[in-house]
């Protein structure tokens, strides 16, 4: 279950979709919904928002495979 | 207020401290060590998008618009969902044409275009100057603000310090420009990596996080009792109005303006020329990214965690909304925290040097690669200043920040601090068409790209530049409200009729439409050459790793490396010293493999020339890496025409038109791709089957670990397992069943169950084991005849296994060995037996003489009738007795002895007992003895209970005692106790006996067994332990026993005795 979730977390069309969806709740008009509240519950809610999009991206990162390109290209470099 | 001296001390402090780290990075560097390996390393790198305006200008926002600022954070936040493919490509392609800056990246894209870098550096310089005005204007203001909150008496003051008030902003400039030089263009670097400056910058950005953190712990903790506390006051204080009603101040920040902040900081993150220079240039490894895409958000939510708590606690201190930038700093001064103060002014100073000095870096190499050098190259008499590229570079850096520092005074005071930050985020935005374009879309050219670009600086200059010079007074206001002629249609703020509430709005949706059209429209209006077009497809497929490419078949070599190798130092003498110039050429010959050659084929000397170009790129920018290559190397008539030959024999080899090979390139290139694709998939899905083995080996290891278990517990238990196939036939017993049958498990597996039973009850009991068959559990006593004849008697539970059609498959059959408990049965029925008998002749007995008594009583004479009352009397006192035992009996049986504990005299009980013994005695001509050297204390006891204790004793002793001998009782004071030894010289008891003889309905074997029950001594150990003491025999065939008893003093035993 897990593989199959960063399996799809490291697909280009997943990072697409979280892109759009990240780029509509952080705009209007489900701004709205967090910022329409009391002072500091708005305030919580887009830093709650703000968490799960970094645990998301966390999540995201664990998923992208490690490329051969950059690991040669590290070897390579300390070797030299 | 804290001195002027100190502040500037510790100004200087600090970057003497980042000084020593960056010289500390690079020699780790040189070692191989550079702690740029690490991806926390170039994720704080990054973190210098949080700047002073993120330090002092997010608190400023917050005070007048509410939450506006975090669509600055937010944008990033989401943007970086893109990054593992848009900021992975900018790398890949970073380390192919060794890229150095922004403009150096976007030129290589669209032909290695001059022109383009030329554009591109002109409007970073644009757009950074305004923000480097604003580090300046930060530090200076803030260095003001922290040394001279309460202003000293004019008089007290001495020269140094009035003069360093007086010249603060000079002063930080020439440090700033000293600083970066220093730490940033020590050395020219082939690569532009800045290890030691960015070590400097990733301190820097830890410290002004901590600063931040410091100063809000501080305001919200300390000034307040907490988040809660600040929100409440806030919306009781008249500050609060434009908070109420759930509008959080968002009539002050309508979302037209949240969104642009949001594409435009979405952008800025990563086109910023600094941002582009740390994230793209700077980067190590692109594997680094992955820790960048998390951490960075985090950081930037963290940063502005304290933002509204600072600046609400600023408002409820009653300081002024216009000073609300300063905010951070001015509340820890008021409070009096000099220290804070001084960490807070040292966390701007570094949010602020950290900008100054990376983009001047950037802004430095992009002027003198794309701007200076190619200026030089069309001028002859300026040719001498390549040579000198570093210290061009010094005067770059020395240019930027001198003329940030005169933007500050020129119209930084009008404004701000944000306005200045967005207008550079406006500038950077501009970059994004053709980068992004550049990256995905192959038909994006030279031509789109240019024209794009001017078209959006213009709309940036016009709508959002020029306004702000009219805000300074530099021109007519008639321009703004008006137009230019008076035209309403030109009016900067609302261009062609559309007027948006917020200006920077304007300008992005202004800058951005006419940039992206330009861009598409001259796309495809004009085509590319062949060479921008290959560099177009590598741009776009980058991120597909492409199979190596084989060698052609080279021709013969006839190029003399050393005249070539001439050549290409003469080109690389122009910017480089001739030492310099000789160790690029000696590592590009290395790099190429052709050290020790003497000739080169042409297809070597081209790959040599590529090398080369490449090490100079890394220098001057790939651009005017190769217009120097292009115009310093010639290749002769016959170099030409034989590089011409090698084409033709390619196709030739090939058998094919130019046209051909290209759409065969394509073709190959399709179905590489295919298979890569393809490969990718076999990939996962190996991978998906070596998670699968290595799960089910996980499990195989636990089954392992779980059979073993139960293998041992059934090797081991007392119960023996039979297991049947369902042809009844036994295919494993454990060692238990071994050692019941008496049979070896090899003669007994193979056979079946009715193999091994009793002929006696054969029938009956394959009868009852025969249900097991039907599926039914079968228990049932079960007798097992032994190799040797011998009968095992078991309980037997058959459970049988089914399959899942609900068919026999076998059984299983756990057999206890009931043995012992039928042959005490049997010893119990026995005993039952005697007593029975034994009363029967005591009652016949007293039932003949009574009724003899009765029939003759007058007939019989005296004597005769006492002797057969004496008879009776012994015959009733015999049944007593009998019934005694049998009670006695019953009790053990039942398992609970009654205690009565009470003082006893245990000196006393023993001799009555002689007393009560000497006819006994006598009788049986022995002799007793009873020996006590010392008295013997009272202790508790149960008087009684000791009595038949030693009664029982002596019983035996007398019994087995052969005549003339001595029985002898000692008794002694012993510690915590009293032990009393009954010894007697009689028979003796079999070493094999002695273990049981303590076991009730235990009789030794023997010719006495007949006279005893085997209760007697199980009733001694039942009292004797029931009083917490302990009994135990010796004894020698033959010579006689000792009986050893260990009373306590005080009883330890409850007032029963289990058996």
């Amino acid at each position: 279950m897990i593989g199959r979730l960063l399996k799809l977390l490291n697909e280009r069309e997943t990072h697409i979709f979280l892109f759009v969806l990240g780029c509509i709740l952080a705009n209007w008009p489900f701004l709205q919904i967090f910022l329409g509240k009391e002072l500091f519950k708005g305030l919580m809610s887009v830093f709650v928002l703000w968490i799960i999009l970094v645990f998301v991206l966390f999540s995201m990162s664990r998923g992208c495979g490690a490329t051969p390109h950059a690991d040669n290209e590290q070897k390579q470099k300390e070797r030299s | 207020m804290i001195d002027p001296r100190l502040v500037l001390l510790a100004f200087f402090v600090y970057m003497g401290f980042l000084f020593l780290i960056a010289l500390w990075v690079e020699k780790k560097a040189e070692e191989g060590r550079s702690p740029s390996r690490y991806p926390m390393f170039y994720t704080l790198s990054l973190a210098v998008y949080a700047t002073a305006w993120t330090y002092y200008g997010q608190v400023g926002i917050a005070a007048t618009s509410g939450l506006l600022f975090l669509a600055v954070y937010l944008g990033p936040t989401v943007g970086i969902f893109l990054w593992w493919t848009v900021l992975r490509k900018l790398i890949r392609l970073k380390n192919k044409h060794r890229v150095t800056s922004i403009a150096d990246f976007i030129s290589v894209r669209y032909n290695k275009s001059q022109s383009i870098a030329v554009i591109v550096t002109l409007m970073a310089l644009f757009g950074t100057m305004p923000y480097i005005a604003l580090q300046l204007k930060a530090i200076t203001s803030t260095f003001s603000l922290i040394s001279t909150a309460v202003p000293l008496d004019p008089a007290g003051e001495s020269f140094v310090t009035s003069m360093i008030r007086e010249h603060v902003g000079p002063i930080v400039t020439f440090l700033m420009i000293t600083f970066t030089i220093i730490l940033g263009v020590r050395r020219l670097d082939p690569t532009e990596r800045h290890e030691g400056m960015v070590a400097a910058l990733v301190v820097e950005c830890t410290v002004k996080l901590l600063a931040f953190l410091a100063a809000g712990v501080f305001v919200t903790y300390f000034l307040f009792s907490g988040f809660g506390d600040i929100a409440q006051k806030i919306m009781e204080s008249p500050h609060g109005s434009i908070y109420q009603d759930g509008s959080l101040g968002l009539e002050r920040t309508p979302y037209l303006t949240w969104g642009t902040h949001f594409i435009l900081s979405m952008a800025a993150i990563l086109f910023l020329p600094r941002q582009f220079h740390v994230a793209v240039v700077e980067n190590s490894n692109e594997n680094h990214i992955k820790t960048a895409m998390w951490a960075l958000p985090l950081y930037l939510l963290l940063i502005t965690i304290f933002v509204i708590p600072i600046a609400f606690g600023g408002l409820l201190k009653g300081l002024p909304v216009s000073e609300a930038d300063t905010f951070v700093l001015m509340l820890p001064l008021m409070e009096g925290k000099a220290w804070l103060s001084l960490m807070v002014f040292i966390g701007g100073v570094s949010a602020a040097a950290g900008m100054v000095m990376i983009a001047s870096v950037t802004m430095a190499t992009m002027m003198t690669n794309h701007v200076f050098l190619p200026l030089v190259g069309r001028v002859p008499q300026l040719e001498f200043l390549k040579r000198h590229l570093l210290r061009c570079r010094w005067v770059a850096v020395a240019i930027v920040i001198g003329t940030g520092y005169w933007f500050m005074i020129a119209i930084g005071e009008s404004y701000m601090l944000v306005n200045i930050g967005l207008k550079a985020f406006a500038m950077a935005l501009q970059f994004a068409p053709p980068i992004i374009g550049g990256l995905f879309w192959r038909r994006g050219n030279k031509m789109g790209a240019t024209w794009g670009l001017i078209a959006g600086f213009i709309m940036w200059f016009y709508t959002l530049l020029l306004p702000s010079f009219v805000k300074s007074g530099w021109m007519s206001p008639s321009f703004l409200l008006d137009g230019p002629w008076g035209i309403a249609l030109l009016k900067p703020e609302a261009f062609l009729g559309l007027s948006l509430e917020d200006p920077l709005s304007h300008t992005v949706f202004w800058s951005l439409l006419l940039n992206i059209s330009f861009y598409v429209l001259g796309s495809l209006l004009w085509t590319r050459s062949r060479e921008e077009e290959s560099l177009a497809q590598e741009f776009v497929d980058v991120l597909q790793v492409s199979a190596p490419v084989s060698r052609t078949q080279d021709r013969q070599a006839r190029i003399e490396l050393a005249e070539k190798s001439e050549d290409l130092e003469r080109v690389l003498l122009q910017y480089f010293h001739p030492r310099d110039a000789r160790a690029i050429i000696t590592k590009c010959i290395e790099k190429t493999g052709l050290e020790g050659r003497e000739t080169v084929s042409m297809a070597e000397l081209l790959e040599l020339q590529s090398e080369v170009e490449k090490s100079l790129a890394g220098s001057i920018g790939a651009a005017s890496a190769y217009k120097a290559m292009s115009d310093g190397i010639t290749l002769s008539p016959q170099e030409s025409r034989e590089l011409s030959e090698v084409y033709a024999e390619t196709l030739k080899g090939l058998r094919i038109t130019p046209g051909e090979l290209k759409e065969r390139v394509d073709y190959y290139q399709e179905r590489e791709t295919l298979l890569l694709q393809q490969a990718g998939e076999l990939k996962e899905k190996v991978d998906a089957l070596e998670r699968e083995i290595a799960e089910r080996q996980k499990v195989q290891k636990a089954l392992q670990e779980s059979e073993s278990r139960y293998r041992s517990l059934v090797e081991t238990m007392n119960e023996g397992l039979v297991i049947e196939d369902k042809t009844g036939k036994i295919t494993y017993i454990n060692n238990r069943v071994s050692e019941m049958w008496e049979w070896s498990p090899g003669e007994i597996i193979g056979r079946t169950l009715s193999d091994f039973l009793e002929d006696g009850q054969r029938e009956l009991v394959e009868e009852k084991l025969g249900r097991r068959l039907f599926g039914e559990v079968v228990t049932c006593e079960v007798t097992w005849a032994g190799r040797e004849g011998s009968k095992i008697s078991t309980f037997v539970s058959a459970v049988p296994y089914l399959s899942v059609e609900g068919e026999y498959e076998g059984c299983f059959s756990v057999i206890t060995d009931i043995t012992p408990l039928k042959a005490l049965e049997r010893e119990k029925a026995n005993i039952i037996s005697m007593f029975a008998h034994d009363m029967r002749s005591s009652l016949v007995g007293i039932h003949g003489l009574g009724l003899r008594l009765l029939n003759k009583f007058s007939s019989m004479d005296d004597e005769k009738r006492n002797e057969y009352l004496q008879i009776i009397n012994r015959e009733a006192s015999k049944l007593e007795s009998l019934v005694d035992d049998f009670l006695e009996f019953s009790r053990l049986e039942t398992g609970r002895l009654k205690l009565n504990f009470s003082p006893t005299s245990i000196e006393k009980e023993l001799q009555e007992l002689q007393e009560a013994y000497c006819e006994k005695t006598a009788q049986a001509n022995v002799r007793m003895d009873l020996v006590i050297e010392e008295a013997l204390p009272v202790i508790h006891a149960d008087g009684n209970r000791l009595r038949r204790v030693f009664t029982n004793l002596l019983d035996n002793a007398i019994k087995f005692s052969r005549p003339n001998t001595t029985i002898t009782i000692e008794a002694r004071e012993v510690e915590n106790g009293i032990e009393i030894k009954v010894r007697d010289q009689g028979v003796g008891i079999h070493p094999h006996e002695q273990p049981f003889i303590f076991d009730l309905f235990h009789r030794g074997k023997g010719d006495d067994k007949k006279d005893g029950y085997g209760i007697g001594l199980a009733t001694v150990k039942a009292i004797v332990e029931g009083h917490g003491g302990k009994v135990h025999v010796t004894s020698q065939l033959n010579q006689g026993s000792e009986f050893t008893i260990f009373l306590p003093k005080v009883a330890r035993g409850k007032d029963s005795c289990p058996l």
